[in-house]
């Protein structure tokens, strides 16, 4: 089937340096919805087009970077099923109760052999996207859809030393595919890696990277290049700093921009790309080709890009 | 009277040329806006630390930026990012780049996994 009983990368959760300025970021820019706020300042966002009630936590911290990344399972039994995969891999799994994150059920963490935070769950309240089930109609009330417009969490680069142990825990545990890597031109070793559990060019991505535990980007998915290009009208607004774009990647051939948070976490949005299912080949592109792989129009790839993380 | 302008201080990388800095300007801007090079420029939010500096004389004012980056004793004896500081007075600075890591090295570890393979 395209869709595995592990079905997206459903949250993400960021440390931020400064709540107030996140909040305005995300919510009023990028255009998600809050939806729970905690008394330490940690505040929970959907965006529109999503069931969930959240998929993007920011938590205020003395440093940026990812708490953990969540992967939605389909149901109870599915999340049984993973974690005994996972402890078949010699990858520890610890058991989160119900409500350990506000509004879901229980809950299998652990760490990726790349060094993040991971977690696993089946369950969480659902409060919709403002359309009712139905006759839902096309559109949510006006006003529902804001900013940069972004309909969903789609997808988080990160970055980490032991890109072979992932490969275990996304294929083996996960049940996931590659569906592009970028290599080293020279001694074959995979650089990038982009997996897909679903019909989406990537769920997830992991980029090699000294350091252990690095958070590269969030992306969140817009429905347009019309809806991009918007995106970097409020960005240039705003006077958001911009890292790249708007132009095309060449993995994934999604449209694309990415961008920083007020503490820098690195952000993307991104439309397009083609669709994916499990009969087709999986691309390669090598590091002598990285400019084209990475930003296919201009074909250059700023220094930053590959330097920066949080 | 003929309204005064607000001061602007200017920023100097060691002993290169005076850069102007408008008011409310951070440092790691009004370098890139004056073509100055040496000063790296990544997530311009305090966060990624790219372009950490160490502030050699002068007064500034300092606002929110990573501990990872910036410890606390590291930001007592002038060491800042310069996306983060805006001049209180014209400003001396070294470049010092992102704090190095326990994990240093320029080429990525290969694991292969290869002792797993042998012993199955």
């Amino acid at each position: 089937m395209s869709i595995n009983g592990v079905l997206r990368t459903g949250e993400v959760a960021i440390r931020v340096l400064d709540i107030d300025a996140a909040r305005t970021h995300y919510g009023e820019r990028v255009g998600l919805i809050e939806t729970l706020r905690e008394a330490d300042g940690t505040t929970y966002y959907k965006a529109w087009d999503e069931y969930d009630l959240y998929s993007v936590i920011l938590r205020p911290a003395d440093s940026p970077g990812l708490d953990h990344v969540g992967f939605k399972v389909l149901d109870d039994a599915t999340l049984d099923d993973v974690v005994a995969k996972l402890e078949g891999l010699g990858i520890a799994t610890t058991a989160l109760a119900a409500d350990t994150l506000p509004k879901s059920g229980r809950r299998a963490q652990f760490t990726l052999p790349s060094g993040h935070t991971a977690h696993l769950f089946a369950e969480k309240e659902q409060c919709g996207n403002g359309m009712p089930l139905r006759n839902p109609g096309t559109i949510p009330p006006p006003g529902t859809i804001r900013g940069m417009r972004a309909t969903r969490l789609d997808h988080c680069l990160l970055g980490g030393a032991d890109l072979e142990g992932n490969a275990k825990v996304f294929i083996d545990a996960f049940g996931w595919r590659v569906t592009e890597k970028v290599i080293d031109s020279g001694s074959g070793i995979d650089i990038v890696v982009f997996y897909s559990g679903s019909n989406k060019p990537h769920d997830v991505a992991f980029v090699r990277n000294p350091e252990q535990g690095r958070f590269h980007h969030a992306s969140f998915f817009l429905n347009s290049v019309e809806d991009i290009y918007h995106a970097g009208d409020l960005i240039g607004y705003y006077d958001i700093p911009v890292e790249v774009g708007p132009t095309r990647h060449g993995a994934t051939r999604g449209a694309t921009i990415y961008f920083f948070d007020p503490s820098g976490n690195r952000n993307e949005v991104f439309t397009d790309g083609y669709i994916y299912y499990p009969d087709r080949p999986m691309l390669v592109w090598d590091t002598d080709h990285l400019g084209e792989a990475a930003f296919a129009q201009d074909r250059q790839v700023p220094e930053s890009f590959l330097t920066v993380t949080t | 009277m003929p309204e005064v302008s607000p001061r602007r201080w200017t920023v100097q990388i060691d002993d290169g040329p005076p850069t102007p800095c408008p008011p409310g300007t951070s440092v790691l801007r009004a370098l890139a806006a004056g073509g100055r090079r040496g000063v790296p420029i990544g997530c311009r939010s305090g966060g990624c630390g790219v372009c950490r500096v160490r502030v050699e004389s002068g007064h500034y004012e300092r606002g929110p930026m990573s501990a990872d980056e910036v410890p606390p004793a590291d930001a007592a004896v002038g060491i800042a990012l310069a996306c983060r500081i805006n001049p209180l007075s014209d400003l001396r600075i070294t470049v010092l780049g992102r704090r190095p890591r326990s994990t240093p090295g320029a080429l990525p570890p290969v694991k292969t996994h290869a002792c797993e393979e042998i012993r199955s």
